[in-house]
């Protein structure tokens, strides 16, 4: 019995141990599973592969993390294929392998095949190159960056007057610049513990390019403009800071960051096309008649070549008309934006071509409320949402052209004696693209134009001004706009009296 | 038997515990304010170091306010910019309620259902419009960042606390402003120039002749300028210094520069503040103001002005005529003051009730006795 027992005794036992090894696998399976689920394994805590971003003068941000090798060389990048994957905005560049202490080899593009990169615990992200000197083999990389070796003010930074491009940095030659090390005040936490208080005041240093040291002129005041339409007048004792592949304005003093800015402008014109907006305002309110002629894509620099050329025998009769700031983007739906609201892209809402609807009430807006009547007088398209609807004009007769159209189509609208009315030419801007500012084409066009703005004032009582939204510049092709120079920036701004008195 | 299943039991227990470790060792949230306390409970916040202590705001309330909808910036650790929309409602608004803002104090705390806590410092909360938002990126917060989320532009991801409970307002700065000018009397002393606005030329004065008196102190910061139809507006000194006031014709006072774009002008101004003096225009403050009739004079009770700029520094105050009389008033006579436009050109200031030798012609300024 006891034998029995004590068998029975040992057969519960070792069932006991079976269901404790069960119970046990199964936490153990069950714990490594989850274990994997939430914690790193050891060995993806001991392979931590540090951040290395491709930035400068690139389209694209790239971060190691993100880049997908298409070639198998064991554990080395070609540089190259990194540098590619970012699309550098030139053929021409440098490349500058930084690393963590500040050191930095510059690499030029044609020898670029040479380096690879490679990461190793010891020295993290390295250059590996053959025939380049042994110091290009810099360590524990942190950022490479592209450096253009071409500056054509269509990219970067720019600083210009109302008469001359004076100065372009891109972000890649931003890092060659000389730079200031600022303590930048980030912030500040406090914890009261037993009754007494820790404060910790938290700083970041700023390599920052002073304004003054790129701005020779003594000017103080300077405007800005930004890629999110800012429009901002400066004073000269501000920073500028490259974070990756973009510029950004910083004034500690005054807490201001603007970031994403595309150029300051010196001898800062006295008037902006957002003036139109007031100037309309004012006259309208004093129950004046105002006629707005909407040149598209007529420069200052354009109104000064034909005027000298004789293209424009009624408007170079006129006084000389004031040079007027555009906003960033130099394009239409922006400039006519900012010319009917009085407010520049950020608060408009229209900041390039994509954007047709308003934030802020235009001036058509204000006529209705004031029971005024307007008319807007356009080509084929709608080019805003406004609160009226425009009269819109297609090339009937085929000439290749809408302007006839839509100064027949002005023509008739003015007789019903509006109290607002704004007619939009086109044609200089469309030949200005096709071939060029100052092309015989374009300067005919201008004097076309010319030839209905005298026909259109000689029938209006009234106040009248003469605006643009943005100006152009030549190219190989033609000719563009869009881009912070004072060709595309500054425009004629003329108001006067009408003739029909 | 009984041993066995101790021994088991134990066994259990102890991988329980390793395993209850193993599953809390989950990485850190990035985010501030990382744990919750029963956030779906919580239907108000309370606000601390108010006048009158401690006061609590429902969410419903926060929400009656109008919404505001922004892009905004959020700087993380590494310097890296988040673009966020966020829709909530202005802590200013919110703070209007019990008559501060967040501009009248040294600092503010934000504090988490679970303890974290900031304080976003003064010289964020001049320059910043901070808003508790309950809607990022055209949804409702998640439900750890219940019940709002502090959100403050272009500052450090720090400063917005999820899952925010309680606003601290932390030692309420006196008001800076010791001194009140008006600046009808003010400009009639200074250099007037012809200025050309449209077709008329009408009379200015630099504002920097006008700010001359003030100390070096009042260039550090902007002006803020607010028009009779509650247009407000921060204006960079060197900027507004460059400008002009003008003084006759329409919209008057104007502020205005032959190199500012027409947008910066700021029509019909009530007052404008630079450094630790306001200067009020009489002709719109009788405009904004509600107004008094005290002994066949109609005006604009002193007190009013006083209460928009919130002097509320001295016991004493001291209130100067154009030609230099004075007259030194208590902080209990302000209640008695009316500012009116005389018949015979100018302003004056009177008490009701007080001796006529307290009436003061050609009402120039009054600041604050130290």
């Amino acid at each position: 019995m006891g034998l029995v027992n004590r068998n029975k005794g040992k057969s519960i036992i070792s069932g006991s141990k079976v269901i404790l090894i069960i119970i046990g696998a199964a936490f153990l399976i069950i714990g490594a599973l989850i274990g994997r689920m939430s914690i790193p394994s050891s060995e993806e805590v001991s392979t931590y592969i540090p951040e290395l971003k491709i930035v400068g003068d690139v389209n694209e941000l790239v971060s190691i993390h993100d880049f997908k090798s298409t070639k198998e060389e064991n554990s080395f990048i070609a540089l190259q294929e990194l540098v590619d994957t970012a699309k550098p905005v030139t053929k021409n560049y440098d490349v500058l392998l930084v690393g963590e202490d500040g050191l930095f080899a510059q690499i030029e593009s044609k020898n670029i095949d040479d380096c690879k990169i490679r990461f190793s615990h010891e020295n993290g992200w390295q250059a590996v190159t053959q025939k380049h000197p042994i110091n290009s083999k810099i360590k524990r990389i942190k950022e490479i960056v592209v450096v253009s070796k071409e500056n054509t003010w269509d990219y970067g930074f720019n600083v210009i007057s109302s008469k001359e491009n004076i100065l372009n940095i891109t972000p890649g030659q931003f890092y060659l610049k000389e730079l200031v090390l600022y303590p930048y005040f980030d912030g500040k936490s406090t914890k009261t513990e037993d009754g007494r208080k820790y404060n910790v005041e938290l700083y970041k240093h700023k390599k920052l390019l002073p304004i003054k040291s790129i701005v020779k002129s003594n000017q103080e005041r300077l405007l800005m403009m930004g890629k999110n339409g800012v429009y901002e007048i400066i004073d000269n004792k501000g920073y500028l800071e490259v974070m990756n592949n973009r510029i950004n304005y910083i004034n500690p003093e005054k807490r201001k960051q603007i970031h994403e800015i595309q150029g300051i402008m010196t001898e800062i014109p006295s008037d902006t096309i957002m003036n139109t907006y007031y100037d309309a305002l004012h006259y309208i309110e004093n129950d004046e008649r105002v006629l707005i002629l909407f040149l598209d894509g007529f420069g200052y620099h354009q109104y000064e070549y034909a005027l000298s050329k004789g293209y424009i025998p009624f408007m170079g009769g006129l006084d000389n008309p004031k040079m007027a700031a555009s906003v960033y983007k130099p394009v239409t739906n922006a400039g006519f934006a900012a010319m009917i609201t009085g407010q520049p892209p950020n608060i408009n809402g229209v900041y390039d071509r994509k954007y047709k609807d308003l934030k802020t009430e235009s001036i058509f807006g204000k006529m209705q409320k004031m029971g005024k009547e307007a008319v807007l007088v356009e080509g084929d398209i709608k080019i805003l949402n406004t609160e009226i609807q425009p009269i819109l004009n297609i090339d009937k007769n085929k000439n290749g052209t809408r302007d006839d159209e839509i100064f027949e189509s002005a023509l008739k609208a003015i007789k019903n004696e509006p109290d607002l009315a704004l007619v939009h030419f086109h044609s200089i801007d469309d030949m200005g693209h096709e071939k060029g500012d100052f092309a015989k084409e374009t300067m005919e066009t201008l004097k076309t134009i010319d030839g209905y703005v005298k026909e259109l004032c000689n029938k209006w009582d009234g106040k009248i001004m003469i605006v643009s939204d943005h100006g152009i510049h030549s190219t190989a092709e033609g000719g563009t706009h869009g881009v912070f120079r004072y060709e595309d920036l500054i425009v004629p701004y003329f108001v006067f009296e009408g003739a029909d008195k | 038997m009984n041993t066995l299943i101790k021994k088991m039991g134990l066994v259990v227990l102890i991988f329980l515990l390793v395993f209850t470790a193993a599953c809390t060792n989950k990485p850190e949230e990035t985010t501030v304010g990382n744990e919750t306390k029963d956030v779906k409970k919580i239907v108000e916040i309370t606000i601390k170091g108010l006048k009158d202590g401690k006061q609590t705001i429902s969410l419903e309330k926060i929400k009656s306010f109008k919404p505001i909808t922004k892009e905004m910036e959020s700087i993380s650790s590494s310097g890296e910019i988040k673009k966020k929309k966020v829709k909530g409602t202005s802590l200013e608004d919110i703070l209007k309620l019990y008559e501060v803002s967040q501009k009248n104090f040294s600092g503010i705390r934000f504090i988490a259902g679970d303890s974290y806590s900031i304080v976003v410092p003064k010289e964020i909360l001049d320059k910043r419009e901070i808003l508790l938002a309950y809607e990022v990126n055209d949804k409702p917060l998640d439900e750890k960042a219940l019940p709002l989320m502090s959100a403050i532009p272009d500052e450090r991801s720090m400063y917005w606390v999820k899952n925010l409970v309680e606003i601290e307002l932390l030692e309420e700065e006196q008001s800076s402003i010791n001194r009140i000018e008006f600046i009808e009397t003010a400009v009639s002393d200074l250099q007037q120039e012809d200025y050309t606005y449209y077709e008329n030329v009408d009379k200015a004065v630099k504002t920097r002749e006008l700010l001359k008196g003030l100390n070096e102190d009042s260039d550090k910061n902007g002006v803020y300028l607010k028009a009779v139809d509650g247009l407000e507006k921060e204006e960079a000194i060197d900027v507004f210094k460059s400008g002009y006031i003008k003084i006759t014709g329409k919209d008057i006072p104007l502020f205005l520069s032959p190199d500012l774009p027409k947008g910066m002008h700021v029509k019909n101004i009530l007052y404008f503040r630079c450094g630790d003096t306001a200067y009020f225009s009489l002709k719109q403050s009788l405009e904004a103001f509600e107004k008094k009739l005290v002994e066949d004079n109609e005006g604009v009770p002193l007190k009013s002005f006083f209460k928009e700029v919130g002097l509320v520094n001295g016991d004493k105050y001291l209130c100067t005529a154009q030609d230099g009389y004075e007259v030194e008033i208590s902080a209990d006579d302000i209640e008695k003051g009316l500012i009116y436009p005389r018949a015979k050109g100018g302003y004056a200031l009177m008490f009701e009730g007080m001796s006529k030798n307290t009436k003061i012609k050609g009402i120039h300024k009054i600041e604050v006795v130290k």
